[in-house]
């Protein structure tokens, strides 16, 4: 493993271990929200199971997805980085690419841990606010975690166009 | 004078590899604090909104002043002139081959990754704006008649707020863009 493998490493490892945390506190908070509502009318609660159960079960395959790269660490270092073979880490034009890579893994775990926080505001708003329609700050939540979770995706992926671009740019700007 | 001049600038010279990452931690960081700043200024002007207006025009243009001040001791010690800053955190280092090539790789992908962070921190941002845009025009004409009334300058103190999140959708744009005209401005002051 070289330099920059490492360098990976050690940073999936710290940010993914941190919202991994993020997203137990989330789970304690929509515990908070739901229990004292659930002691009150616990018939009542019969009704919104269905959309609760949903939004739980995306937060476990929340938890899964870092739970995941927290376990193929090693594997995506190895991705993010290049292949083993590279000894050279000084080569500028070898480093660009990398740490693009690594700035949009870590902001894509920085998405998929912000999406979490939605949830429970989410919950939250269907339990107290018991509407046949969606209001504007329930339809400002559910946009802000469709938008989190698609960019979160593309760039957990290692955003390949968005890396592209930006290298040919900054290789760009240092030749001129 | 010219000499020593000379001399300072070769002093606070920044050529080490750590050196150039601290320069480009400070810029960053400026420009956090600055947003930081100019969100409490937007804060306030929105608190400030049901006071009368000469109390409010009042309150405003003293807040502007402080907050401008501010934001301009920010730019000037982080972002500017931050040399003697990282001369004083850092001692002289080797230096490194080609550092302004290093230089703006480094502040790029800095500001590549804050940009990335405001956007997944603010993202609500997005359809805050678009809404906005949508009531600009009311907004416009509400402004002119209660100028030209004397009256209080907004109903409400939301086109306070979302100016501010205008202002920070073509921040987080700018940014995740990778910043070209500022990396570029940096890169033409680096030890200049």
């Amino acid at each position: 493993m070289n330099k920059m493998q490492a360098l990976a490493k050690i940073l999936i490892t710290i940010i993914g271990v941190y919202w991994l945390a993020m997203v137990c506190l989330s789970i304690l908070q929509i515990m908070v929200t739901i229990l004292p509502h659930f002691c009150r009318n616990p018939h009542g609660m019969i009704d919104d199971m269905f959309g609760i159960s949903l939004l739980v079960l995306f937060m476990i395959f929340i938890i899964l997805v870092i739970a995941g790269i927290l376990k193929k660490r090693d594997k995506i270092a190895l991705k993010i980085a290049g292949s083993e073979e590279i000894k050279n880490v000084d080569a500028q034009i070898k480093w660009i690419p990398f740490a693009y890579r690594l700035v949009s893994v870590i902001g894509g775990m920085y998405c998929f841990g912000k999406s979490v926080g939605y949830i429970p505001m989410i919950i939250q708003s269907f339990i107290y606010k018991r509407q046949d329609t969606i209001n504007y700050h329930q339809m400002n939540s559910i946009i802000s975690l469709v938008i989190l979770i698609i960019a979160g995706t593309y760039l957990i992926c290692g955003a390949p166009h968005f890396v592209r671009w930006q290298t040919k740019k900054t290789i760009v700007m240092n030749e001129s | 004078m010219e000499q020593n001049k000379q001399t300072l600038k070769e002093r606070f010279a920044v050529v080490g590899q750590n050196q150039i990452i601290a320069k480009t931690l400070l810029i960053i960081l400026g420009i956090s604090f600055s947003l930081t700043v100019l969100a409490q200024c937007f804060i306030l002007n929105n608190l400030i909104w049901e006071l009368d207006f000469l109390t409010e025009f009042i309150i405003s243009i003293t807040t502007v002043v402080i907050f401008i001040a501010v934001l301009a001791a920010i730019i000037k010690f982080f972002i500017i002139n931050n040399n003697w800053l990282i001369a004083k955190i850092l001692p002289n280092e080797e230096p490194v081959e080609n550092p302004k090539a290093w230089f703006t790789s480094s502040l790029r992908i800095g500001l590549v990754l804050l940009g990335l962070i405001l956007f997944a921190k603010s993202q609500k941002i997005i359809f805050l704006s678009a809404n906005f845009l949508i009531d600009l025009p009311k907004a416009s004409r509400e402004l002119i008649t209660n100028i030209v009334q004397g009256n209080r300058v907004f109903e409400n103190g939301f086109p306070y707020l979302q100016t501010y999140h205008l202002l920070m959708l073509f921040l987080m744009i700018y940014l995740i863009a990778g910043a070209p005209k500022f990396v570029w401005w940096q890169s033409k002051r680096f030890n200049a």
